[in-house]
């Protein structure tokens, strides 16, 4: 185990793949020469040469073309999207050829390509840079989506999305990119896919949510606490496969549940598996699922009204008193 | 062209049998396609249903002289890409009528052929869509440092989206083995070049992005066959893009619906004759004919022998089953 | 939405006239609940609602005649959700708690129906008479019914008055055992899941038909409103069995049996005494039945049915007898319709076949009353003069709704009960 940042986390997960796999190649805008927008993939052009760290031209489609054609063809990319935000131009290429080309070739052609980046809300970055968009990729059969709330995670998510056998959208959060904690050293670590993590055992009310909203959840817990309220907080790790095991069995003692991320609310992950639990665990629910999510707005600019349209604690707690009123 | 695809063009004349065999595999493209139609009447393939009737020599000329761990890509209109490719006919017929012997084992049907065995890496529903694809096939044999080529068709409708621009780019700067087809056959669906497309010199595009260009006729294979042999070599030795307009036409509609009444709003009738005049196949066999290496009883075999061959994919593919219903979970994810 | 026709009664009906419509527009409708009064040449019927719903338009006016085949209503295709289920006439919040227990949340009345042996009456249990649904959390729902306890008795602190969990725990803590057991079913009426925790002992959880759930929840609602009492007499049935005997030597093909008899004598004493032949309503009304309809208990492999023979007044010893024999095998075989088990006014069951001396029944709702009938048994009994006489005797007892039948009308039932009983020939009119 060592400290580490989860942007270093992410390092070490692709450099250990590279250094096992001669397979497995990064490419995106800035990731070589200029050391990664956000240092994610500092020092890998050095250590790995440019055939195997590849800085492309501002082209998410051609970007993401490479990384579907060369997976179709036996590589395992992993490209980068500056922002999850900008990946809204390759739509096609990922919707309609990364995810679907097992299926329509019988399962003899597979994709096994990483993409990943920065996704989520903050930084007043405003309408077109701060959004959480795993829905939309949620909502496609094929791909499977990690989205890690710790270093630990984001090394062992990234490790076992590098090694599956089709398409994974890994959505980091750039609000996470400097948070610390414990990583094990071990380049045989993985985290697996489907199987979500108890942060916090409690009674009272399950909340679930994943990335940089389990920790407003985990603060939300600590003030509840005080009142006497015990929470317990799920983080799901990957949206797909959803651990809907650790749902369920956590609802089947708490009896309430709040789901909460920072995405748009309708039509959302959180609209997902509240109907998800209503359809597991009616007749253990003694109150009505609470969803946490954004408001139907573009994200605005100015800090107050930034701040508004942000979900965060105050809002997991006020859901979590409305389920135990 | 190239001085030593000059030279090369000379070296490798075709042989009689060689010729022969691309006039069969033309005749069987043509008469597949006939057939496909027959049964997408019939109801036994569903669907859209894009024929290649009229381009035969675009994938007759270049295909047959790839090698087997080659790559070939292309939109829709694939049929005829996978007959050339060496994918069992039978396998193609079953992929149209949805059955568990299809080349996509029924997943796939018309718009998705696909034969990864014989380097075909599929049909593509869109149409810009095989371009950034075979960047990223390309990339895998360079990065693998290969030398076989990725050969990539899509039509002048394509040129028009934004992918394929981001691609061509991206293929000449990193020096990627792609032979880039451009079909065109004049009308993105029911558009023509000329309504669609403000600069309609291809080439130009295509030297913009730095990729050496040239334009070729569709419709007379021994050109295409010649001349791209020695742009197909200089792809596997110097490891760049190519770029090929191929001056084609298509002989019938977009897709079924698109019937003659329908196109009457888009080309005319007498446009069509004058293209049918040129018809591929007509050529090489006057061709042969003159050579006299093709007679009446030589092409009455040849086309016997397409028939039951066409004849056959119909009969295995009607008695082939149905996916069974738990393939509709399977190959969901990788 | 479904289409009312006017129905084809009978062969030679060319046409109906709407007498009167039994319901309005907007009302609620059950499978089978009749919804209007047609004059046909032969009679005036009732017309069964075919489809569940809300009827949604009337289209042909009362006092009308129309031609077979005809449009005369709609019926709106609604999905009758448990919340607004308020008729016919009132969804019982306990049914609306056992449907939600058993996995069976929002199935249309018309299933809930379909397998209730009862036929269209049995969303008709009679509640507290409380119109509104009760609110409460499905964990709250799941806890009384295992528990066996009455949301009705429980207060909801949730939002909107809802029943928690908490308030269940409340419930259960603040009642003493004994208090609790009062409103707590019997145990011979067990709900369909324990009410106490399992015994460690081990077996095989067995699943049951779809019938023995339906029976089960049955009895237990039955159980839970119905204020049961019991009444018991006996009966001397010397000539009884002397008449059956002379009968079967007249017709020895068609054999009349003692319960033929009791049905017939049944029918005779409810038309003597028709305040017997009712149902308490929900809106605390007494609905008085025109026609007598007695059903009959029939045990099978499969559990119980109760296929009823509709109209008995006006039925002779023959028919009835007659009828009840196809029905019973029916019974036996599975080969009821839903129409044969709907219906009834009033039950008979029958044990005596076994040896049973007495027993009490379960009144099958919305009936008021039902009849358990022992064995004939040759008894040592004192005559007027105080002389000791072997007789042929059966007990019946009848068990009461206590709302519609008390003491008293109860009595008086099983009286003329008696005497249509001991004085048999009156019967074979």
């Amino acid at each position: 185990m060592s400290v580490m940042r989860y942007a270093e986390a992410l390092r070490l997960a692709m450099t250990e793949e590279m250094e096992r796999d001669d397979r497995v190649f990064i490419c995106g805008e800035e990731v070589g020469q200029y050391q990664g927008t956000f240092r994610v993939t500092e020092g890998l052009l050095e250590r790995f040469g440019a055939r195997r760290v590849v800085d492309t031209p501002i082209s998410e489609t051609g970007i993401s073309g490479l990384a579907t054609g060369s997976a179709m063809a036996g590589l395992r990319p992993i490209a980068e999207f500056m922002t999850w935000s900008f990946a809204l131009e390759a739509m096609d290429v990922l919707v309609n050829h990364a995810a679907k080309i097992t299926y329509m070739s019988g399962g003899r052609v597979k994709c096994p390509a990483v993409f990943r980046g920065p996704a989520g809300t903050g930084n007043q970055l405003s309408a077109q840079h701060s959004q959480s968009l795993e829905a939309w990729y949620a909502h496609i059969p094929g791909f499977k989506i990690a989205m890690p709330a710790t270093p630990e995670d984001a090394k062992g998510l990234l490790k076992t999305a590098v090694r599956d056998d089709g398409p994974v959208i890994f959505m980091e959060h750039a609000g996470l990119y400097a948070q610390r904690g414990e990583v094990p050293e071990d380049p045989e670590f993985t985290v697996p896919f489907g199987l979500a993590a108890v942060r916090r055992t409690g009674s009272d009310v399950t909340v679930i949510s994943y990335s940089h909203m389990v920790g407003s959840c985990l603060k939300a817990a600590e003030v509840l606490e005080k009142e006497g309220v015990s929470c317990e907080v799920i983080d799901l790790r990957t949206i797909v496969p959803l651990d809907t095991e650790a749902i369920t069995a956590s609802i089947r003692h708490t009896h309430r549940a709040v789901v909460a991320q920072e995405e748009w609310k309708s039509v959302s992950i959180v609209s997902e598996l509240a109907s998800l639990i209503y359809e597991l665990c009616f007749d253990d629910l003694d109150a009505p699922v609470e969803r946490v999510g954004g408001p139907m707005t573009p994200m605005p600019y100015a800090k107050n009204l930034e701040r508004a349209a942000i979900p965060n604690e105050k809002n997991v707690i006020e859901a979590i008193r409305k389920v135990l009123a | 062209m190239t001085k030593s695809a000059v030279e090369a063009n000379q070296k490798e004349m075709l042989s009689k049998e060689e010729m022969l065999s691309l006039y069969r595999l033309m005749l069987l493209i043509r008469r597949f396609e006939e057939s496909t139609y027959r049964k997408y009447r019939e109801g036994k393939i569903g669907g859209y249903l894009h024929r290649y009737d009229g381009q035969e020599a675009l994938v007759a000329g270049i295909i047959p002289q790839l090698r087997k761990d080659d790559y070939i890509l292309c939109t829709y209109r694939d049929h005829a890409h996978a007959l050339a490719c060496g994918t069992d006919p039978r396998q193609i017929m079953a992929e149209l009528m949805g059955r568990a012997t299809g080349c996509a084992y029924g997943k796939g049907g018309s718009m998705h052929l696909i034969d990864p065995d014989n380097g075909f890496y599929g049909g593509d529903g869109i149409v810009g869509g095989p371009v950034p694809i075979a960047l990223g096939v390309g990339y895998a044999i360079k990065y693998r440092g290969g030398d076989q080529v990725c050969v990539c068709y899509f039509g002048d409708g394509a040129f028009n989206q934004g992918g394929v621009h981001e691609s061509l780019n991206m293929s000449a700067l990193y020096g990627i083995p792609v032979l880039f087809i451009l079909e065109n056959n004049k009308y993105a669906m029911g558009t023509g070049v000329e309504r669609s497309t403000h600069q309609p010199d291809f080439l130009l595009k295509a030297r913009a992005y730095g990729i050496e260009a040239e334009r070729m006729d569709g419709m007379d294979i021994l050109e295409i066959h010649s001349r791209t042999q020695a742009i197909i070599s200089n792809i596997r030795r110097e490891s760049k893009p190519y770029f090929i307009e191929m001056n084609a036409y298509r002989f019938l509609g977009h897709g079924v619906a698109d019937n003659p009444q329908q196109q009457k709003f888009y080309r005319s009738e007498s446009e069509i004759e004058e293209w049918k005049n040129r018809d591929p196949i007509h050529l090489l066999g006057r061709k042969l004919e003159k050579m006299g290496w093709l007679d009446d009883s030589e092409k009455e075999r040849i086309e016997e022998s397409v028939k039951l061959e066409v004849e056959e994919a119909i009969s295995y593919a009607e008695r082939s089953p149905e996916p069974a219903i738990e393939a509709l979970y399977e190959h969901v994810f990788g | 939405m479904a289409e009312v026709h006017m129905p084809k009664m009978g062969d030679g009906m060319e046409e109906g006239k709407i007498l009167r419509w039994l319901k309005k527009e907007g009302d609620l409708v059950a499978l089978e609940e009749p919804i209007a009064e047609i004059e046909t040449d032969k009679a005036s019927v009732e017309i069964p609602a075919e489809d569940a719903g809300v009827l949604s338009r009337i289209i042909v006016k009362e006092g009308e005649t129309v031609p077979v085949g005809e449009l005369i209503a709609l019926i709106g295709d609604t999905k009758v959700s448990a919340s607004v289920t308020s008729n016919p006439p009132n969804m019982n919040s306990e049914l609306v708690m056992d449907r939600t227990a058993t996995g069976e949340a929002g199935t249309a009345p018309e299933n809930a129906e379909a397998e209730a042996p009862g036929g269209p009456f049995s969303l008709e249990i009679p509640s507290e008479g409380d119109h509104e649904r009760i609110k409460s959390s499905p964990l709250a729902r799941k806890m009384a019914e295992t528990l066996g306890i009455n949301l009705a008795m429980v207060t909801g602190t949730g939002p909107n008055g809802r029943i928690l969990e908490r308030d269940i725990n409340a419930f259960t803590s603040r009642t003493t055992t004994s208090q609790r057991s009062k409103q707590v079913a019997s145990p011979t009426a067990s709900p369909i899941r324990p009410t106490l925790p399992m015994p460690e002992a081990t077996g095989v959880d067995m699943d049951i038909s779809k019938m023995r759930k339906a029976i089960a929840r049955r009895t237990v609602a039955s159980k839970q409103h119905v204020p049961h009492f019991y009444l018991t007499m006996p009966v001397i049935m010397d000539s009884a069995v002397a008449l059956l005997h002379e009968l079967d030597t007249l017709s020895p093909s068609t054999k009349i049996t003692i319960n033929d008899l009791i049905i017939k004598a049944v029918a005779v004493t409810l038309e003597k005494m028709p305040d017997v032949n009712v149902s308490y309503t929900p809106d605390d009304k007494i609905r008085h039945y025109d026609k007598i309809n007695i059903g009959i208990a029939v045990g099978s492999e499969e559990g119980l049915t109760i296929p009823v023979i509709q109209d008995c007044g006006s039925k002779n010893l023959r028919q009835i007898s007659k009828e009840a024999k196809d029905l019973i095998s029916k019974a036996r075989t599975g080969g009821l319709s839903l129409q044969e088990m709907s219906g009834g006014t009033f039950s008979i069951s029958n044990l005596g076949m076994y040896g049973i001396e007495e027993f009490a029944a379960i009144i099958n709702p919305p009936e008021s009353a039902i009849l358990a009938v022992g064995a004939v048994i040759p008894e040592v009994t004192v005559d007027e003069a105080g002389a000791f006489l072997v007789r042929k005797m059966m007990r019946v007892t009848l068990s009461c709704d206590h709302r519609a039948v008390d003491g008293l009308l109860g009595a008086q039932f099983l009286h003329a009960l008696r005497e249509a009983l001991e004085k048999p020939y009156n019967l074979l009119t």
